[in-house]
């Protein structure tokens, strides 16, 4: 049973319903509920308060919620259901989020994808490390307390390792910006954390030669286009837009993603400088922008706001 | 068209089964849609008194001996427009006493009835021809007060229509034994609640398990909530939806509640339905949303 499971909430739940689900799951299984009567015994509604308790600890938290659901993404089982059902037996199999398919309800472990075998996961496809996190798969007759030790590697070498992450991505186009040299045939992708991580082209295997896959779309490399890109120093409206086309990202499947309104995005390609957001919000529209179409976040963002600032000032 | 079949249970006695049926019915009604009430509480029924009229000359037991042979003719009008009656044994007969060719013969002639919906009123108790009855209605509604005994009983009922539905699947898959087999070993195996069965069984056999848990997909229950005076009281539909999804691998529905009122012994005495007799009272507001809610389950929410 994952957290959220254990809460009874959809893995995609904002944080508020979090809190109730918390909140009713504790009235659920404090002592002495009469909803408890004759199903769980007293030792049974303990453990099950104790593994609600321990879910709200990382899903109640941001940060540790946001390492968590890396964990579940990598370990492939997001799009995997399985009725876990409450057992001493096996308190903290991590499983799958839930799926309303009633065909897919009740479906036991053997759907599930051991982590410990090799190629079972898509860890190896990216060349950035996994995450120190191993999701804590653990058998059926596992002991509880692997889960505590798993709160405590979140707290804290996750973190940590993101941090690195980002550090390192830093260093990296701080490195493009001053003019290094950019491999050729590389992007930069927005991964599922949307931490920018460099992959090689090479590397994907279902891509075909010549193409490069972006998360929202698989395009042909055209070495001008890429050169042009790469000497880009103004990242204007028009060039977001050549370059949104050239990867072959359709407006709409950007809006949904990035979840940015279609007006803003309208506005940010065509230099609309009366119709954009608020200074604050442009920068993040900007940075979600940038990654989704594998493009410099701080680029773009410089230059943009430089622009508008000069846009402004006239 | 075959029509959709409600059916109240719940267990334990007394706690306004019969009560909910003719309310929840007579909402329908209200809302333009004609309905049928089944007394199908064998032995003792007395759903004629909650909607304030006399026994029908012909009752259920013409139709189970055979003297009828169209249920239709049994369905007697009442005062209330658009509401059928249907009565419960009023001789010496007893559900138990029900054979199983006469069960499969009333649920059928169930189905064929005139009117767009069905209201069963089931009787206390979790006997086989009861269980059969709640299973085979579309909408499986459990009523429970917020009483202990209420509520173990619930469970009770819900427990042994959750393993009559598991039989049930498995004669039709043709895969007996399988519980059997996981029960006579449940200690070693660590089996304890429902989920755990299923867990087990698909586990010892993955296809077996994989289309008995497509078989008892549609096993949703309904959980009503009845005679509520406090706060901790509507929470309890909430703990009580958990617990059926972490003990049966389930999902069940907080269907609503209904307020503890005056207003329902007041108009029992009466021998006058309560949504006729206060009808602008919150508890028949209550009963509208209840039915709004059954009527439309993609727009089911609990009631907070």
């Amino acid at each position: 049973m994952n957290y959220y499971e254990v809460l009874e909430v959809a893995p995609d739940a904002p944080q508020n319903e979090i809190h109730r689900a918390y909140q009713r799951a504790k009235t659920t299984y404090s002592q002495d509920n009469p909803a408890l009567y004759s199903m769980f015994s007293r030792d049974e509604a303990r453990e099950l308060l104790r593994m609600v308790e321990e879910a709200y600890a990382i899903l109640g938290n941001h940060a540790l919620r946001k390492s968590y659901d890396d964990t579940l993404l990598k370990a492939g089982l997001h799009s995997m259901a399985m009725a876990a059902p409450f057992g001493k037996a096996a308190p903290m199999s991590i499983a799958t989020p839930n799926s309303p398919e009633p065909d897919h309800a009740a479906l036991p472990d053997f759907m599930v994808p051991d982590p410990s075998i090799p190629g079972s996961t898509d860890h190896q496809q990216f060349d950035s490390p996994p995450l120190s996190v191993v999701p804590a798969m653990s058998s059926p007759t596992q002991p509880a307390a692997q889960a505590s030790n798993f709160n405590s590697d979140v707290s804290g070498a996750s973190a940590m390792d993101a941090a690195f992450r980002r550090e390192e991505h830093f260093e990296s186009s701080a490195a493009e910006a001053t003019g290094g040299p950019r491999p050729q045939g590389s992007v930069m992708v927005a991964g599922d954390d949307f931490t920018v991580r460099r992959r090689e082209a090479s590397a994907p295997t279902a891509v075909p030669a010549g193409h490069v896959k972006l998360p929202l779309a698989t395009y042909k490399v055209d070495a001008e286009m890429e050169a042009k890109i790469a000497q880009q120093t103004v990242y204007d409206g028009p060039f977001l837009k050549m370059v949104r086309e050239y990867r072959g990202i359709p407006m709409d499947k950007l809006s949904e993603t990035s979840r940015i309104g279609k007006t803003y995005l309208l506005a940010i390609e065509g230099n609309d400088m009366r119709s954009l957001p608020a200074p604050v919000f442009l920068r993040g529209f900007l940075v979600q922008i940038a990654k989704h179409l594998g493009l410099d976040e701080k680029l773009v963002v410089g230059s943009y706001l430089s622009m508008v600032k000069d846009q402004s000032k006239k | 068209m075959p029509n959709v079949v409600w059916a109240i249970g719940g267990g334990k006695g007394g706690i306004g089964k019969s009560f909910i049926s003719s309310s929840l019915a007579i909402c329908l009604t209200r809302m333009g849609k004609p309905v049928t009430l089944v007394d199908l509480d064998l032995g003792s029924a007395n759903l004629h008194t909650c909607l304030g009229i006399k026994i029908p000359n012909q009752t259920l037991s013409d139709f189970v001996s055979g003297r009828v042979t169209d249920l239709n003719q049994i369905a007697a009008n009442t005062e209330i427009a658009g509401l059928k009656f249907i009565s419960g044994f009023n001789d010496a007969l007893n559900i138990a006493d029900m054979n199983r060719n006469a069960k499969g013969r009333l649920i059928t002639a169930l189905r064929g009835l005139s009117t767009p919906y069905v209201i069963l009123d089931l009787g206390a108790g979790t006997s086989e021809t009861t269980l059969d009855f709640f299973l085979a209605a579309d909408q499986k509604i459990v009523a429970v007060t917020p009483e202990p005994t209420s509520i173990e009983n619930a469970y009770r009922f819900m427990k042994s229509s959750f393993y009559r539905k598991l039989r049930q699947a498995e004669s039709e898959l043709g895969i007996q034994s399988l519980i059997e087999a996981a029960m006579d070993s449940r200690n070693q195996h660590g089996i304890r609640s429902p989920a755990d069965l299923l867990r087990f069984i698909a586990q010892s056999n993955p296809e077996a398990g994989m289309r008995l848990a497509q078989k008892i997909s549609d096993f949703q229950i309904q959980v009503l909530l009845n005679q509520v005076r406090t706060r901790q009281d509507i929470d309890l539909g909430h703990s009580m939806k958990s617990v059926c999804k972490k003990y049966f691998g389930i999902e069940a529905n907080y269907l609503g509640y209904i307020d503890h009122d005056n207003a329902v012994w007041q108009s029992l005495r009466k021998r006058r339905p309560l949504v006729v007799e206060y009808p602008y009272s919150s508890i028949v507001g209550q009963f509208m949303q209840t039915t709004k809610n059954l009527l439309n389950p993609t727009a089911l929410r609990a009631v907070i």
